[in-house]
């Protein structure tokens, strides 16, 4: 038992240490901020719901303050506007926000 | 501790024309700050006709409403979870931004992010841990007695190896000294304790928060060492169809179905199904009983929420419960007569519990005195004068045999209590109100034992009806200087039919020293009426006589302590937390279930001496990387009471120390999830009848807790083993093999009864 537990440790660490390699840009990743209509928590939890399963979608941060949601996706699977569309399925209204240097920090501030 | 913060926004352009409506938009802010629209709250002119004028806001939180009929106006806005509150609009005011905050309640809505799972809450009151949904999601959480894995705070355990009936230990005292909560108000008590702990499911909860120390004297006066309060799904959030199933290894099959959905602007309802089998049979250690009884249960709650115009709500629900358990010794056969050839037992609760509670906003606050207008205004706009009415309905009824032994008891309870709220001024708010309670008891034991010199059996019955009336009047003071320094001081006065006067005081105090230091210290007064079997089912699982040698008396405790919280960077992390705190109880009496006086006999008596606890305890989180969360604490005990001819001494079965870590990383969007819990369980004396080998202590033990969780769209599937290196408490039934000899005892059970648990669940959710 001591190697399962061992075994999932290092998997979790793995894990945690090739996320933060993801982290860094690559060339056929592009981010995109949304300005959109959301209100509520349950709005936001729409969101998260389902924009991650869309297809392309690498990454998100969404913010309520804000009413951002921050996407990082893959150029050659998705499109700006087909993840617009995908926003505007869950019931909202998105516009790209592209004045604002500052969304992702803004986006994933913590709480 | 709700409060609004009313901020006018906009001004009307002097190019335009005056519109006919004022205009607006309600948020509610959050305790993290975030600020989001809130839909159907309530907006209206305040006045005698102001009811009449109400509107609601939309989804976008925006409303228009017509302009009142003379200048200046007062606009009030309210809705539930956040506290109401009034502003002056003046006639050259077109738009009217209004702030609620959610504030340090125990009754707020929580809003968290997935990867706070258990968080030391910071606007609170009192030392506060809560457990969020996210925390409630990470472990398998059947229902509330499991839910406590991360937490040093408590310690659960089993009250005896047969009957599978959990039992909790706040500040190294028995949760019958902890008050269970369910939206601040008062449940589990009386005959529910025992097993309380598993009749709301995890998946019915937005939140638990474990507050630490004496609370509010608004509650009663029951509380010693805490409150749990346990916030459920709320009917606000349209979620029209939640689905939880659970499997584990040993059989345990879990349905859960919540459903969520306003009906209208104003009418909102929950409604709650729980559904559960635990039907196999297993023997891990091999002494011929059954390590956990078989168990099934119906569960179902319907709770409702209106929202008149004039800010009026209206809460009520209904919840129903039926749990039945089959133990002792595996071949226990139910349908032969019960004599001592065969050991078995037998537990059925049913639990009906309906309420109704009414907030009725009546005024603005009282003008603030002069000079007094240049004080930090923190609570501008906070108070609002508040009536409430709540009165809810509890019948419990307890069927149960361990061997011989029978206990059965039904409970009814009522409850009325009034409140009125309202302030002085800013910053001094206060609340007074009387409460009515009647409990009956209709309670019997029909004890049967061997005496230790003879052959045959004997028996006794021992009558333990109850009646009790208790009227009380109370009130409470609150100080707040800025969001700095609140100081909340209490006073309850209740006359009890059996015990005459109690009077309760309590006081709290926060101190935010700065932004990333805040100190808390709380002191006061608890009572309880004790309930001596089902304070103590453990003693049922015993071959011994029950023995209650004395007119038993309140339980009376003082419980005082304080705590620190220190937020700081470290590594990427800008809010790592580090905090410390010590709570000591003193019991001017207490009920003691002694075991080591007399080997035949279980007494009971009244505390004759001292009896106190004493902890320390530290937590510490970060989150190192992104998405990664370190969370450790460990909570050190020291608990002694004096025991009858033997004088003080540690409390037997008391851990003296937990210590917990907690590792969670997520993936991106939270796709993976994987969750590890270590715990390492610290010694409790073992009673001196059940000292081997000339070990007093029983062994320090680690447990481990592994989960993942994977998302899809609209749906988790999760896989996740408790108990993972198989750790189980050896013999934890003493004399198994004669269970009717009175050297049979099931009670002293220090550590884990279940052999490794693998389980694997879904979670669907469908929203509109």
């Amino acid at each position: 038992m001591k190697k399962t537990l061992t075994c999932l440790l290092c998997s979790l660490l793995l894990t945690a240490g090739l996320a933060d390699a993801q982290a860094q840009p690559k060339k056929n990743e592009a981010e995109v901020t949304f300005a959109v209509n959301m209100h509520c928590d349950h709005c936001k939890k729409k969101i998260e719901n389902a924009l991650p399963h869309e297809k392309g979608v690498v990454d998100m941060k969404v913010s309520l303050e804000k009413k951002e949601v921050w996407l990082k996706f893959r150029t050659d699977k998705t499109t700006k506007e087909a993840l617009q569309k995908a926003i505007e399925k869950t019931g909202y209204t998105a516009s790209e926000k592209t004045d604002d240097p500052t969304a992702k920090s803004a986006a994933t501030k913590k709480p | 501790m709700k409060k609004i913060v009313l901020i006018l926004a906009g001004s009307l352009s002097l190019c335009t024309l005056p519109a006919q409506n004022v205009r607006g938009v309600v948020y509610g802010v959050s305790p993290t700050g975030d600020k989001t629209p809130l839909s159907y709250a309530s907006v209206h002119w305040h006045g005698e006709h102001g009811a009449h004028s109400a509107v609601a806001t939309d989804e976008h939180g925006r409303f228009s409403i017509p302009r009142p009929a003379a200048w200046p106006a007062t606009l009030m806005a309210s809705f539930v979870g956040y506290s109401s509150d009034m502003r002056s609009v003046a006639d050259d005011t077109a738009f009217v931004e209004l702030l609620l905050h959610e504030g340090a309640a125990l009754d707020e809505v929580q809003v968290t992010g997935r990867q706070a799972a258990l968080y030391n809450a910071r606007l609170t009151q009192l030392k506060t841990e809560v457990i969020t949904a996210a925390g409630l999601q990470k472990m398998a959480c059947c229902n509330i007695g499991e839910s406590f894995e991360n937490s040093a705070s408590i310690s659960v355990g089993y009250s005896d190896a047969v009957s599978g009936a959990r039992q909790i230990r706040l500040l190294g005292l028995s949760g019958v000294y902890t008050q269970m909560l369910e939206e601040n108000r008062a449940d589990m008590r009386g005959l529910a304790t025992p097993f309380g702990l598993s009749f709301t499911p995890g998946a019915w909860l937005e939140s638990i928060q474990v507050a630490k120390g004496v609370g509010s004297v608004l509650q009663g006066y029951e509380n010693s060492t805490g409150q749990i309060n346990l916030e459920y799904r709320k009917p606000t959030t349209p979620e029209p169809l939640f689905l939880n199933l659970y499997l584990d290894r040993f059989g345990r099959t879990e349905l859960n179905v919540a459903s969520s959905q306003p009906l209208s602007g104003k009418l909102f309802t929950t409604l709650l199904a729980h559904g559960s089998v635990d039907p196999m049979k297993t023997d891990g250690n091999g002494d011929g009983f059954m390590d956990e009884p078989a168990k099934k249960q119906i569960n179902l709650a319907n709770r409702w929420l209106y929202v008149a115009d004039n800010g009026t709500m209206l809460r009520f629900g209904l919840k129903g419960l039926y749990e039945k358990r089959d133990g002792g010794q595996m071949d226990f056969d139910a349908s032969r007569p019960r004599d001592t050839s065969q050991y078995g037992t037998g537990i059925e609760n049913t639990h009906i519990n309906a309420y109704i509670k009414i907030g009725l906003p009546l005024g603005r606050r009282a003008p603030a005195p002069a000079g007094r207008d240049n004080a930090p205004d923190v609570a501008a706009g906070e108070a609002v004068t508040n009536m409430a009415l709540i009165a809810d309905y509890t019948f419990h009824d307890l069927r149960s045999f361990f061997g011989l032994k029978t206990f059965d008891g039904t409970e009814h309870t009522a409850n009325l209590n009034a409140l009125f709220q309202s302030a002085f001024g800013p910053g001094h708010d206060y609340m007074i109100g009387a409460g009515l309670r009647w409990d009956v008891y209709r309670q019997g034991l029909q004890d049967v034992w061997r005496p230790v010199s003879g052959r045959g059996l004997q028996t006794a019955y021992t009558n333990l009806d109850r009646d009790e009336t208790v009227g009380g009047l109370f009130g409470e003071y609150t100080f707040s200087y800025g969001d700095q320094l609140v100081l909340v001081a209490g006073l309850r006065a209740d006359y009890h039919s059996l015990f005459q006067w109690m009077i309760t005081p309590r006081a709290t105090l926060k101190y935010a020293v700065a932004d990333h230091l805040t100190l808390r210290a709380s002191g006061g007064r608890g009572f309880r009426t004790p309930n001596v079997i089902t304070d103590h089912i453990g003693v049922m699982a015993t071959g011994r006589q029950i023995a209650i040698d004395e007119p038993l008396d309140l339980e009376d405790a003082w419980t005082y302590g304080g705590s620190a919280a220190w937020y700081f960077s470290l590594w990427q992390d800008d809010r790592a937390s580090l905090g410390v705190d010590f709570f000591r109880t003193q019991f001017t009496n207490q009920i003691i279930a002694d075991q080591e006086n007399d080997l035949a006999r279980v007494l009971f008596y009244n505390l004759d001496g001292q009896s106190f606890s004493n902890t320390y305890q530290i937590d510490f989180s970060t989150t190192p990387v992104e998405r990664f969360t370190i969370m450790a604490t460990f909570r050190y005990t020291d608990a002694q009471t004096a025991y009858r001819a033997r004088g003080l001494r540690e409390r037997p079965l008391n851990d003296r120390f937990k210590a917990v870590v907690n590792l969670q990383y997520a993936t991106r969007m939270n796709i993976w999830t994987f969750d590890f819990t270590a715990q390492w369980n610290g010694q409790t004396r073992l009673p001196d009848f059940a000292v081997a080998d000339g070990r007093r202590y029983s062994p320090v033990y680690p447990l481990f807790f592994a989960q993942i969780t994977r998302k899809f769209r609209n749906l988790d599937l999760y896989v996740g083993c408790e108990n993972l290196f198989n750790y189980t408490q050896p013999d934890p039934i003493l004399g198994a093999a004669a269970p009717y000899d009175a050297g049979f005892n099931s009670s002293v059970v220090w550590g884990p009864l279940m052999e490794r648990r693998l389980y694997a669940g879904l979670r669907f959710t469908l929203f509109t």
